[in-house]
């Protein structure tokens, strides 16, 4: 029988659920809106494998390759040295995008050559792991929703074709009024989709959630799982 | 009449268009971002204002200001022409609402009767949109880009009457939807400007696409930015323009390089 291969995800807590961890070589969609934890989520993934000597690729678009390592440090993972025994590669998209004119009105990114020149580097260091943070960039246009949708279909088509990494993808979210569509990456194209947010309990304390809303050929129920941030470890999900 | 040449301010091109566009035509010239499209527009008002021509200039995407920048900086001090009124600066953003005014909806009549207004005010013999495209592409308009096109031109051409010189973002080779080049049917010329990496480096292209009444070669002109003169095009058989470099799109860090 076929068997889907996984991945862990290195969120404590979190591969149980998941039959083990996410399906190899697909594309995983983690959205919140800022301060939720997608970037932990998806530095966490890197560290994860890099304790298991699998080499991983972390896409930076807003953020400055410094801030990553330096937020990488702050929760105890030392990915500098990582970097310089180019088990981990820190590609910054963020002069790229942002010398594209127009301030995202005209924008047009050749996703061809985004997934050429990424899978370049994928076979270079030997990548199993890859993060776009945040991806949205690459496939929002000023155009149509119609767009939109055609461009992150063929960029998740892309990538999956082109390289054997299993990737995370972040995207910002808005609450939910079902409008999320309109920030780029539709759900039902990616293997995976977990969303991030902040939650008020009902004992009146803010907490933070993760939901798994999506996970091919993964038997998930859809709850909301509470977790914390923790020094060394990143995102610990709490036994429900 | 109806023959009448106007220089295109760029020398090369002017003998390959057999002394320039015809006045009170449409042309357009398409390229990508970067490829010197509101350069050649600048140089062409250049050209205008120096023969006592006076000229409308609409711009989007970027301010009047920089736009006059821009031209200060290849060497042409345009702000004395505006103070003595031939020529005027127009802001087209507000009606797009992309620096934070109002979404309105794209009537061409009144873009033309607005536009007429301008012209006809200040004499102008020329009017500049950079770039078209948002005009006949709004986001969420009803019609079809191709009746809002073609209807845009043609009350441009009729009630307006002036050359016109429009701009259009060309997608890169192998991503482009057809909507995007439906104005280039419209107009009696098509420019299509690129940036290219060759084995020597990057090269600036011209390629006259369309020019009607002149039988052009589709050749690749390649030219050069140079100060006080904007676009320069290579004499033919010149060896290839000097080499620049691209931004990549993911630049690969080095904790070992010094961080800027």
């Amino acid at each position: 029988m076929l068997q889907t291969e996984r991945v862990s995800s290195g969120i404590k807590g979190l591969d149980p659920l998941i039959e083990g961890g996410f399906p190899k070589g697909r594309s995983i969609l983690v959205t919140g809106e800022p301060g939720t934890g997608k970037t932990i989520f998806a530095l966490q993934f890197l560290a994860d494998g890099l304790t298991h000597g699998e080499k991983g690729i972390f896409v930076t678009a807003d953020e400055g390759p410094l801030d990553v390592l330096e937020q990488a440090a702050s929760l105890g993972w030392d990915f500098e040295r990582h970097v310089e025994n180019k088990e981990l590669a820190i590609l910054n998209a963020g002069t790229y995008l942002s010398s594209l004119p127009g301030a995202g009105r005209e924008r047009q990114i050749d996703l061809q050559k985004a997934v050429s020149d990424l899978a370049a580097f994928v076979n270079q260091i030997g990548a199993q792991r890859l993060v776009l943070d945040p991806a949205g960039p690459f496939v929002l246009l000023r155009d149509s929703a119609a767009r939109i949708q055609d461009q992150t279909r063929l960029f998740i088509k892309l990538l999956r074709s082109s390289m054997a990494t299993t990737n995370i993808l972040t995207s910002y979210a808005v609450p939910r009024t079902g409008e999320r569509s309109m920030h780029g990456i539709e759900e039902y194209m990616v293997a995976g989709a977990i969303v991030l947010e902040m939650i008020w309990r009902n004992d009146g304390h803010l907490a933070r959630s993760m939901i798994v809303e999506k996970m091919r050929c993964t038997n998930v129920k859809p709850t909301q799982l509470e977790f914390d941030i923790v020094e060394h470890e990143g995102l610990v999900v709490q036994p429900g | 009449m109806g023959n009448e040449r106007i220089s295109t301010g760029i020398g090369g091109l002017d003998a390959l268009l057999h002394g320039g566009f015809n006045r009170g035509r449409t042309y357009l010239f398409a390229g990508e971002a970067g490829t010197g499209k509101t350069i050649a527009c600048l140089q062409f008002v250049a050209i205008c204002l120096k023969q006592g021509d006076k000229a409308v200039y609409v711009t989007v995407d970027e301010r009047p200001s920089e736009i006059l920048d821009s031209a200060a900086a290849l060497g042409w001090n345009l702000q004395p022409h505006i103070q003595e009124k031939q020529l005027i600066v127009l802001d087209a953003a507000p009606y797009f609402g992309t620096r934070g005014g109002g979404e309105k909806g794209i009537d061409p009549q009144k873009i033309v009767a607005d536009l007429g207004n301008y012209v006809r005010r200040l004499g102008a013999t020329q009017l500049i949109i950079d770039p078209i495209t948002p005009f006949i592409l709004p986001p969420d308009s009803g019609s079809p880009p191709q009746d809002q096109a073609r209807s845009l031109i043609q009350l441009l051409q009729t009630q307006i009457g002036v050359t016109n010189l429009f701009t259009a973002q060309r997608c890169p080779d192998g991503a482009v939807s057809p909507e995007v080049r439906i104005e280039e049917h419209l107009a009696a010329g098509v420019f299509i400007f690129k940036l290219s990496e060759s084995a020597a480096g990057c090269e600036r292209t011209v390629t006259v696409k369309k020019m009607r009444g002149v039988a052009v070669a589709p050749i690749k002109h390649r030219f050069t930015l140079q100060h006080d003169q904007g676009i320069v095009i290579d004499p033919p058989g010149s060896a290839p323009a000097e080499s620049c470099q691209p931004t990549p799109m993911f630049e690969y860090f080095d904790p070992a390089k010094p961080q800027n």
